[in-house]
């Protein structure tokens, strides 16, 4: 069998507009009242992606390593910035920490997918790094930040919890190892739920862009394969490097918790 | 006698942010605690009494001023074993949702006590025995203070901070577990510093008191 792409024009696109007016007419008639982020959503949406496009086609066509590389630098500056501006509390160094988190737990696994794995070459091949890398980015930036935003507040209800383990001489990282597994987990779990329907329910993202682009639908299905367990691994890398980066900053170097962190909240 | 805990001109406040602090609660304090002793520290509550215990236990650091035990600096010794030797029991008890045997062997040094061991002090802190395998957050509260007590004697401890223990019990069983905790202290030769707010409870005994008041610490 044959594939062919059909590539829909400008004119094409245009309706998808009867999809945003029929939100849109939803959302009044519901009394939602998101008509304005609505609006703002889907003209970024457009912007973002058009340019993104074009940003993408000219790095393939320039095809340079160091192109490559600070493409996916920016990638992590703006996967550090929405990570560490969803944290509630902002711990000393939160920024950094969270940088340093997102970076390692991104670049162990799309190491080992593109340079064990997927063996591409060049070592930078833009065609495969960027979506590959971005897609492992994405996810390693939304376990960070659920799992920061987990631990705080598993800390903060377990406060007595924590200080009775301090009081009977643990240190601080035995006192709240409870906080953490359930800060992994809370930020595991959504991965694990997709890996659990994932081809039953609907078909992911990746493997249908690369079926409707052509692809045999058994290589789509291998590197599906490929993306569902590179998600798993750079969503539990990356929340465990930063609970054991950031939990050390809820407390002093005399194993006391600092008390004034959960002021107000 | 030996000097077991000593605090030298120290000062206290709450840490309001990582620069800022809340007004002093404690002044320049001088305080001398001899090995084997019971003492008592009253006050109006806010005086600073649970805020001293906490400092001993190394739970907050003073502004300013030094903290020993056994003449070494608080800051130079390892704040785990230090929490083991000299062991802070809350005014409210934490129980953990398990057995109370389980919360026993939260403390670390649980693992070199005897299960006979662990049934000898909780028939001798007037619990039964068989209450080890009860859930701990199903005990009353003067039950869940002595089950936190006996998780303290788990470390063997050299000396006890008792932040008023009996604070949260009813008169009768206040009396009661004030009295069990007071027996087995002097039994096993304990060195213990008690908090509490009701002086009534320990006018007749003939032991050092101390009062905190004006951020200060006043023997009485």
């Amino acid at each position: 069998m044959k594939y062919n792409l059909i590539e829909p024009t400008l004119f094409d696109m245009s309706f998808v507009g009867i999809l945003f007016f029929l939100v849109l007419v939803l959302s009044v008639r519901e009394r939602v009242n998101l008509e304005k982020q609505l609006i703002i959503g889907s003209l970024r949406t457009i912007f973002q992606l058009i340019m993104i496009g074009y940003i993408i086609e000219y790095i393939f066509h320039l095809n340079r390593w160091y192109i490559v590389l600070l493409a996916l630098s920016f990638m992590v500056l703006v996967a550090t910035q929405t990570a560490t501006a969803r944290q509630k509390k902002k711990i000393k160094g939160l920024f950094g920490l969270m940088g340093f988190s997102i970076f390692l737990g991104t670049l162990i696994t799309t190491f080992i997918v593109t340079f064990v794995v997927l063996k591409i070459d060049p070592w930078y091949s833009p065609v495969y790094l960027l979506p590959l890398a971005g897609m492992i980015l994405g996810n390693s930036m939304n376990s960070a930040a659920i799992a920061g935003e987990r631990f705080y507040s598993e800390l903060h209800s377990r406060l007595q919890q924590v200080e009775t383990l301090l009081i009977l001489g643990h240190d601080f990282k035995f006192a709240c190892a409870k906080a953490k597994r359930e800060a992994v987990k809370a930020a595991m779990v959504p991965t694990l739920n997709s890996m659990m329907t994932v081809g039953l329910v609907a078909l992911p993202g990746m493997m249908t862009g690369q079926i409707l682009a052509g692809a045999n639908p058994v290589i789509a299905t291998k590197y599906q394969i490929i993306v569902m367990l590179m998600i798993a691994s750079t969503v539990t890398t990356t929340s465990i490097i930063f609970i054991n980066l950031s939990m050390r900053r809820y407390f002093s170097k005399g194993q006391q918790i600092k008390m004034y962190l959960f002021k107000n909240d | 006698m030996t000097t077991i805990v000593e605090l030298q001109n120290v000062s206290f406040a709450y840490k309001k942010n990582e620069t800022e602090h809340e007004p002093l609660l404690l002044e320049s304090v001088n305080l001398s605690i001899e090995k084997n002793s019971l003492v008592f520290f009253v006050g109006e509550s806010g005086a600073g009494k649970s805020s001293l215990l906490r400092l001993i236990n190394g739970l907050e650091s003073p502004i300013s001023g030094d903290i020993f035990f056994h003449g070494k600096k608080l800051g130079d010794l390892d704040i785990c074993l230090l929490r083991r030797k000299i062991s802070l029991l809350q005014q409210v008890p934490i129980m953990f949702p398990m057995t109370v045997e389980e919360n026993l062997n939260l403390s670390p040094g649980a693992v070199k006590i005897s299960l006979d061991e662990k049934k000898e002090i909780v028939n001798a802190l007037g619990l039964n025995e068989n209450s080890l395998g009860k859930m701990a957050t199903e005990l009353s509260i003067g039950q869940a203070q002595r089950v936190a007590f006996i998780r303290c004697l788990m470390n063997q401890p050299e000396a006890m901070l008792l932040d008023e223990p009996t604070a949260s019990l009813d008169k009768k069983n206040k009396m009661k577990l004030f009295e069990t905790i007071l027996k087995y202290t002097k039994e096993n030769k304990m060195t213990v510093l008690w908090v509490t707010h009701d002086p009534s409870l320990i006018e007749e005994y003939p032991f050092k008191k101390f009062l905190l008041k004006d951020k200060g610490i006043h023997e009485i």
